[in-house]
């Protein structure tokens, strides 16, 4: 074929067609036709956004983890009508992340993992689920008591505690922790927080630990005790400490077990001495140290009792304090001698300063 | 070997020895281990000197505060009481206004700032003539979702104000000076940007790790890159920022309290109705009130950035050591 004959193809080494295939120029029409379409869709789309897609809260599914992920979270845990979102999970690198400036509260317990998961009804109707794992029973109640609402009565039952207060839920199951919060105290959270405690009743429970059964033997609600790791009263040397709020509101009943009697010994020095800094000693049954804070006025102190460190702090005066201490030493000799110690308190991340000025 | 080989030799192996040298220089000279003398040069940010405070008043009240129940008297109230908005904007302000917006959270909790506050605000600073508002916070959360579940978002749009997330593009390196630990930290600027006035508006709540969150620490929201590292000195960290921001105005949202179980909140037996707030020129004065009167620790030593930030001359944190009106309203 002749060079001068070709059109459109100048270049002799390329593919060369004299003539164009009208089938082809109609499907490039239609390709056209179609991008076109698809742009002025797109164009239109979003000037016209689906509502829906604002309606629900943003980004609850960030961090979103497949099923495998889902911890000791059953699946399914949304009632009719409520919309699971994904389960997002932290550790103790980024628990501040989800709880910043509350991370350290739960550290101090020992801290080793959350799940998280979000409920939403509607727009505005939310309930979050955090599921801590706290490494043992201990923690979990001890961070449970500390957040249980004042004057709550949980009740102890299926191995661990169980609180349903407003629009919140609060329950242990052995080394797990779990805190639903609604976003209202309305009839649908309530129904809804029910489905949450049942849904987790399958989570298995185990025992109280040993300080349950003893303050629960002084009258104490399991909503009265609680388990301080460390840094028990502000006391830097403090650690390993059980506590029971005593039925007045005001007198706090302690026992901490330690490895020997000397060792007990040592540290009821501390205790006594820890106290001194707000108060004076005052006359006390059979010689024992009371020290009276001298801007409260209430008693505490600190004795040993086998390899334990018992103690009352807060009562309004010495008879009082006397008989809650008779009553605890009495029971403490009740409690099995082979009572194992924790093993080492969880180091905080972030302790509270103590600093304070005025 | 000759004399004319030793001196090409000599001449051989100057060049060479030149050349390695040389190319150590230049290797020393263009090192850039973490990539920062890469990057495209910025100067560090300066807020104006003074902050964006309003001149002090020998006549007017440092604390005003307005009790009640209706939240937009108590607002409009408060500020009354210590000159009015028209002291603090004047026509043509753009002014940012930061709430406490930190966790997705529904308001009733508590642990952010009550948007009806935030919306009472706004409309006085529009009456005042701004030209332009700005609401601006950094959570660590889902910035979305804690604005859209506080219901802060709504608030702010529905008032005329343009809200402010945070996005890598809006941090410049802010040079505080005289600050411990940000005198160059990364700031969420871009709210910032041509600002005349800013009010802070934050709410009262227990804390675990300073005890008390109020206007101080609010600021905290401010600050971008990894900010968590501060709680190794919280209050530290809050006296700096006192220094950083020196506010026009701050509003002590105390229309609820969390009183335990902060900063996070939870439940609404956390919560109480605390049917005031106060407005003040001293963020000090306002947090000492709200320590003592709202949140109910009479009987408590106040936080130790009270102290650290009152030695840097910062604020009055014996709020009974400054002039105060109080009014009942609505």
């Amino acid at each position: 074929m002749a060079k001068e004959d070709r059109i459109f193809v100048k270049n002799g080494r390329r593919h060369y067609r004299p003539r164009y295939s009208t089938t082809e120029a109609k499907l490039g029409g239609v390709v056209l036709l179609g991008l076109s379409t698809l742009s002025a869709w797109i164009v239109w789309k979003g000037q016209h956004p689906d509502p829906t897609l604002t309606a629900a809260p943003p980004a609850l599914n960030r961090r979103a983890t497949a099923d495998a992920d889902r911890g000791p979270l059953p699946k399914d845990l949304a009632p009719p009508g409520w919309q699971e979102g994904g389960v997002a999970v932290f550790d103790p690198s980024n628990l501040y992340e989800k709880i910043d400036g509350r991370e350290g509260y739960y550290k101090s317990f020992g801290f080793q993992k959350m799940w998280f998961l979000a409920l939403t009804q509607g727009a505005d109707r939310s309930l979050d689920l955090e599921l801590y794992d706290l490494g043992s029973a201990a923690n979990a109640l001890g961070a449970c008591a500390g957040e249980l609402p004042e004057k709550a009565q949980p009740e102890a039952k299926d191995g661990g505690l169980f609180l349903q207060d407003r629009n919140a839920l609060y329950l242990t199951r052995g080394k797990l922790y779990l805190r639903a919060i609604g976003s209202d105290e309305s009839p649908e959270v309530q129904a809804a927080l029910q489905a949450v405690a049942k849904g987790l009743s399958a989570v298995p429970g185990e025992a109280l630990p040993w300080s349950y059964g003893l303050f629960l033997g002084l009258g104490i609600g399991p909503g009265q005790v609680s388990y301080q790791p460390q840094d028990a009263f502000s006391f830097g040397f403090a650690k390993d400490v059980h506590v029971g709020l005593a039925s007045d509101g005001e007198t706090e009943l302690f026992v901490s077990p330690q490895a020997d009697e000397n060792t007990a010994k040592a540290l009821v020095d501390s205790y006594l001495a820890g106290f001194g800094q707000y108060g004076e000693k005052v006359p006390g049954a059979g010689g024992g140290s009371w020290i009276q804070d001298r801007y409260l006025a209430k008693v505490s102190t600190a004795t040993v009792r086998r390899r334990f460190v018992v103690g009352v702090k807060g009562a309004a005066d010495v008879a009082t304090g006397q008989k809650w201490l008779e009553q605890l030493m009495k029971a403490v000799d009740g409690l099995p001698t082979n009572l194992p110690l924790p093993s080492a308190a969880p180091e905080a991340a972030e302790k509270r300063p103590e600093e304070s000025y005025e | 070997m000759s004399d004319t080989d030793r001196r090409a030799f000599l001449r051989q192996a100057g060049l060479v020895a030149g050349a390695a040298a040389g190319a150590g220089g230049l290797t020393a000279l263009l090192h850039d281990p973490d990539g920062e003398r890469g990057k495209p040069k910025t100067e560090d940010l300066i807020l104006p000197a003074g902050g964006y405070a309003v001149e002090a008043s020998s006549v007017l009240p440092v604390l005003g505060v307005a009790t009640g129940n209706d939240v937009k008297k108590l607002v409009r109230g408060a500020i009354t009481l210590v000159g009015g908005i028209e002291r603090f904007v004047k026509r043509g302000d753009v002014v940012v206004i930061k709430p406490n917006v930190a966790f997705e959270r529904a308001a009733a909790l508590g642990a952010t700032t009550n948007p009806e506050v935030l919306r009472a605000l706004i409309e006085l600073v529009k009456e005042a003539g701004a030209k332009e508002i700005r609401v601006a916070d950094n959570p660590i959360e889902s910035p979305e979702s804690c604005f859209h579940r506080s219901g802060l978002h709504a608030a702010a749009i529905d008032g005329g104000a343009q809200v402010y997330l945070p996005a890598p593009g809006n941090f410049r390196n802010l040079h505080t000076q005289g600050a411990t630990w940000i005198e160059r930290w990364p700031f969420f600027w871009a709210p910032f940007a041509g600002a005349d006035k800013v009010i802070g508006v934050a709410p009262v709540k227990d804390h675990n790790l300073c005890r008390a969150s109020m206007t101080t620490k609010n600021w905290y929201g401010l600050l971008g890159g990894r900010r968590n590292q501060f709680h190794q000195d919280i209050h530290g960290i809050i006296a700096d920022l006192a220094l950083m921001m020196r506010p026009t105005l701050v509003v002590l949202d105390g229309s609820r309290v969390l009183f335990r179980s902060g900063p996070t909140g939870g439940s609404l037996a956390d919560v109480r109705q605390g049917h005031q707030i106060v407005a003040s020129t001293d963020s000090l004065a306002a947090d000492g009130y709200g320590w003592h009167e709202l949140l109910e620790r009479r009987g408590e030593a106040l936080p130790a950035y009270f102290k650290k930030a009152a030695a840097r001359g910062l604020g009055q944190p014996d709020y009974k050591q400054v002039s105060i009106k109080k009014e009942q309203v609505g």
